[in-house]
């Protein structure tokens, strides 16, 4: 088989035994690798509803076909897992280096089970497996651990790295690899419950793909495209230049999604950021584009800052010191915290304390001071930080009253920063999200900025689109590729029909992955149904069905529970699900996925 | 008549075009003030007036697909015939929102 390994490797990180699981050239091609293979493992070897933070539970390492060709942005690996924050699917998506050596180890991904005694790493060397006390490692920033392990291993090992917030089970806690984090659901926590630190691998297994010079020139050519105007915002700016746009559309969440426009958005803007601070520009492995913008606080060292994290942990807290922004986000980095989920813990806690739910008096929108201890309490879980380390769904609920209607989550997965009343495709996305809401799973906000649809007032036709930017990332997510290429290509399906032919050989076609992403959103639908998903999760909090968006820049908006019922309704029948949201039989079985119809899948 | 039934006068209308990331970026500027009585004019005129944005525009007169235009930031709109109503603002967008 071209491009895998064709097996995945088992380790029980509990007594250092690992062994080989064959993988079928079916399996293959009906999953992709990334996401999509990933999701098919981990409904292998996840126990039905497993505690995310047991033994038992998995945590899959997923490469893909297109990992270690030099096709630009492919140097990409998943991190699958049931989430500890949601209780339902997480996969997230990280770069560069560890993807290389990870798949050279010989397998197409890692699965790890099971608890070491003590704290530990894990060593993957060209498929030889040993597990390493790491005591010496224990409590260390990620940046600190990585930077140890490059000492005791040596420059050719890659790692992935928790920090104190996985060690401390933080519920948002991150993987990080080279500074870059598998962010969102908690996979640093599930990483920290095996009482593994990291995960290092080297290896010198390559893999062959079908048509060597054909890869090669589908490589140039993507690169001169890669250059090209359609990544030309990433180059030049950076995801931080999203900030004034959104906040001029009303769709910048402030102070706990209670406005949609910040007063001081000028001062942390990207433009703000770009002509005073920012200092470097890099990449991943085998990038062509180079997103990666560095700022520089007035002291102090170097900060990647995105949109996500600058928004979290700016507007969405009333902040507006930029310096307080970059050691927040720093903090996040080291900590291993992912920067959305605790930027809007935080701004939570701050209603919260406003609202006399938390005893808090400092823990007031805008005291950036307040900001940067409640992230320390949280990732070492002291004070405050012990509840808030349990995500904003389950502080909620511990602390009553009318907190829950406020809590920014879906399914228990903090809301990113497009707000839901001023962006309703988006919305929908949300939603409807197997991981909750995501913008990385669903693209629905490219529909609201465009002609295609009305983004303040959603309706059913919403669904049609909501479908097809989901499926659109289901196809990227497990090839896998980097999304800010998507505006390259004309036609993404064809075109990576054509990519994934020349790597694996296949006779694929666009129409093929088109139905290859459907079958991978869908079986994330049947892990949740496996996993207790009911019709009730597919919402958004209370506050955003009932409270109209105030005005100051752009348009008011709002978004009543009955439009998001009907648009949500819309999807399932756009997806050919039952009214409840069930996949019917057949549907399960047209897509080859019989092998999970259970009786939860059916209704 | 317009479509909302206001009478457009044939004079070109100022209009108050705002610029955010790429655009501004490259135009060095947040806003414009141009004349133009459709969206193709009003365009015309702001790659004369920030030559740098010389990509706003395609061949075809269309808005390139690196850029979106929003009427008043309520809709986004491509078809560049349509006639501007006084008072409205213009803004123009990166055509990517992902990050």
């Amino acid at each position: 088989m071209f491009g895998y390994h064709g097996r995945y490797l088992r380790i029980d990180v509990a007594r250092g035994g690992a062994e080989y699981v064959p993988l079928a050239e079916d399996v293959c091609r009906h999953f992709i690798g990334g996401v999509g293979l990933g999701t098919w493992i981990l409904m292998r070897e996840a126990p039905t509803a497993v505690d995310p933070l047991a033994p038992d539970a998995p945590l899959v390492f997923c490469f893909s076909p297109l990992v270690g060709t030099p096709l630009t942005t492919s140097a990409k690996f998943a991190v699958v897992a049931k989430s500890p924050l949601t209780n339902r699917l997480n996969d997230a998506l990280s770069s560069s280096h560890f993807a290389l050596a990870g798949k050279r180890t010989g397998a197409d991904a890692l699965v790890l089970v099971g608890r070491s005694q003590q704290p530990s790493r894990l060593v993957i060397d060209d498929g030889a497996v040993r597990i390493e006390p790491a005591g010496d490692l224990w409590g260390l920033p990620t940046d600190e651990a990585s930077a140890r392990l490059k000492e005791l291993l040596g420059p050719e090992f890659q790692t992935a790295v928790i920090g104190p917030a996985g060690e401390q089970l933080v519920k948002f806690a991150t993987i990080s690899h080279d500074s870059r984090h598998a962010g969102r659901g908690g996979l640093g926590a599930v990483l920290g419950s095996k009482n593994i630190k990291a995960v290092a691998v080297r290896g010198s297994l390559r893999v062959e793909v079908a048509d060597p010079g054909g890869v090669v020139a589908a490589a140039k050519e993507l690169s001169v495209r890669s250059f090209g105007p359609a990544t030309a915002k990433y180059r030049e700016l950076g995801t931080v230049a999203n900030l004034l746009t959104f906040n001029r559309l009303n769709a910048l969440p402030t102070r706990n999604f209670q406005a949609g426009t910040f007063a001081g958005a000028d001062e942390i803007s990207g433009e703000s950021l770009n002509a005073g601070r920012r200092v470097a520009r890099n990449s991943c492995a085998a990038c062509t584009i180079g997103c990666e913008h560095i700022y520089a606080p007035t002291d102090g060292p170097g900060v990647r800052l995105e949109y996500e994290s600058l928004f979290a942990l700016g507007p969405l807290c009333g902040i507006s010191d930029r310096d307080a922004i970059l050691a927040a986000a720093r903090m996040c980095d080291r900590f291993g915290m992912d920067t959305i989920s605790a930027g809007a813990t935080v701004a939570f806690a701050m209603e919260c304390a406003e609202r006399g739910l938390i005893n808090a008096p400092d823990l007031r929108f805008g005291n950036a001071s307040a900001l940067l201890e409640a992230l320390e309490q949280i990732a070492s879980r002291r004070g405050i930080g012990n509840l808030l380390a349990e995500g904003t769904r389950a502080a909620a609920v511990r602390l009553g009253g009318e907190a829950p209607d406020f809590a920014p989550h879906v399914k228990g997965l903090e809301i990113p920063g497009y707000e839901p009343r001023a962006l309703q495709t988006m919305a929908l996305g949300f939603a409807v999200g197997s991981r909750g809401a995501d913008h990385n799973r669903s693209g629905a906000y490219e529909a609201d900025f465009s002609e295609r649809a009305d983004r303040l007032h959603g309706s059913a036709d919403s669904a049609r689109l909501a479908v097809e930017t989901e499926d659109r990332a289901a196809l990227i997510d497990s090839l896998i590729l980097c999304k800010f290429l998507r505006g390259v290509f004309a036609s993404l399906f064809d075109e990576s029909a054509d990519l994934l032919g020349r790597v694996t050989g296949w006779d694929v076609t666009g129409d093929e992955l088109r139905e290859t992403s459907r079958r991978i959103v869908t079986l994330k639908k049947l892990f949740n149904i496996r996993e207790g998903w009911t019709p009730a999760e597919d919402t958004l909090p209370k506050r955003m069905l009932s409270e109209g968006l105030p005005s100051a820049a752009g348009p008011g908006a709002s978004l009543p529970a009955k439009r998001l019922r009907e648009m949500v309704a819309a999807y399932y029948r756009e997806r050919g699900w039952d009214e409840r949201g069930d996949v019917p039989a057949r549907q399960i079985d047209e897509l080859g996925l019989s092998e999970w119809r259970t009786a939860e899948a059916l209704g | 008549m317009s479509g909302s039934g206001e009478i457009v006068s044939v004079a070109e209308p100022d209009v108050t075009v705002e610029l955010f990331g790429l655009a501004r970026h490259r135009a060095g500027r947040a806003a414009v003030e141009v004349r133009g009585r459709t969206i193709a004019d009003v365009l015309r005129a702001v790659v004369d007036e920030c030559p740098r944005l010389v990509e706003l525009v395609a061949a075809d007169g269309s808005v390139s697909g690196q850029f979106l235009v929003s009427v008043d930031g309520e809709r986004f709109v491509r078809d560049t015939t349509e006639v501007i109503r006084r008072g409205s603002r213009l803004l123009i967008l990166g055509a990517d929102a992902g990050g």
